[in-house]
């Protein structure tokens, strides 16, 4: 009986992975060509007025009575402008410093529950919005409201 | 004297190819590239989403009443405005679209059709006719999309008496 050295031809089962390799190169070409990384998402969880109706009960002196953050797109420039009541804000530290200082002036006025307003105009990027709730959260000012349109403001 | 005639080498073997490595690599690029592949077709429209910190992480955990998802989103391809995260203006390009169905907000009509569904949506939460539905929305926004666009599909939401709304935001690179 001759014995043999393992070479492939010799064997009657060796595999043929030829055409493993092709599939292999096809997908793989696909693959990368289709490829971008999944996105980490995640969601910010807020409540629409259950019971007060989606316009709520205005407010006599906003300026006073309110932390209200004023947002305007200008188009001239590209970018938002913010306003807190009536003092601009340029950067986000500066935004979080003012809010938290603000509504610690109402907790020691004994009105703890007083909301951070986001009143942003219908042309402001999403980002923006999504940009002031961040700095919010991060300052531990979790009741943060988004103000109503004035009626036929989108429309 | 001695025979030098000189034997010739067999050379088949010595030039072979090894494909195991190459197998082997292509393999693990093959799974790098299916596992890291985005396949989810987050109902259709392509939006790229605001980055935001303090986001918490949507692991799919919908209320049993379940969840409707609303892409606000740039449909018109080519827009130089729009091109490289620019920020367009139009707002005829910007459309609202749930399960493939497209609803221009500016549009009574497509407005009407953007209530009643959500409004039978909503339904599938109430647990009275009428009554607030515990039903969920995620807004998936683009990032540069106009704010009065999302302002105007939380007003439909409200509208259909579902208040339970979530925005969809992405964690920035490095951040996990």
């Amino acid at each position: 009986m001759a014995a043999h050295g393992g070479s492939s031809e010799d064997n009657p089962v060796a595999l043929n992975v030829a055409p493993m390799v092709d599939i292999i190169f096809c997908l793989c070409i696909f693959f990368m060509c289709s490829f971008h990384f999944k996105q980490l998402e995640g969601k910010m969880e807020s409540w629409l007025p259950k019971d007060k109706g989606v316009f709520g009960d205005p407010v006599p002196n906003p300026i006073l009575e309110e932390v209200r953050v004023f947002m305007k797109w200008d188009a001239a420039t590209g970018a938002t402008t913010r306003k807190v009541n009536a003092q601009l804000v340029n950067s986000d530290e500066e935004l979080g410093s003012i809010l938290v200082e603000r509504i610690e002036k109402f907790k020691s006025l004994n009105r703890p529950d007083t909301p951070v307003i986001i009143d942003a105009w219908p042309e402001v990027p999403w980002k923006d919005v999504i940009n002031v709730m961040d700095i919010c959260k991060k300052n531990k000012l979790e009741k943060v409201e988004l103000a109503a349109p004035m009626p036929g403001q989108w429309k | 004297m001695r025979n030098t005639k000189i034997q010739p080498v067999s050379v088949e073997e010595a030039t072979a190819v090894n494909l195991v490595p190459m197998v082997d690599i292509m393999f693990l690029m093959l799974l790098f590239f299916m596992l890291g592949a985005d396949m989810g077709q987050r109902e259709l429209e392509a939006v790229e989403l605001p980055q935001a910190v303090s986001i918490k992480k949507d692991d799919g955990d919908a209320p049993k009443e379940g969840r409707t998802t609303i892409n606000v989103y740039h449909s018109t391809r080519g827009c130089p405005d729009f091109k490289d995260g620019g920020v367009c203006r139009n707002d005829a390009h910007w459309l609202v679209g749930v399960r493939g169905s497209d609803f221009d907000v500016r549009n009574e009509k497509d407005l009407g059709r953007l209530r009643a569904l959500l409004v039978s949506d909503g339904d599938l939460g109430r647990s009275q006719p009428g009554g607030t539905s515990e039903r969920a929305v995620m807004i998936r926004g683009d990032k540069s999309a106009p704010y009065g666009v999302v302002q105007c599909v939380m007003l439909t939401c409200a509208e259909a008496r579902i208040y339970k709304i979530e925005s969809g935001a992405a964690a920035p690179l490095g951040t996990r």
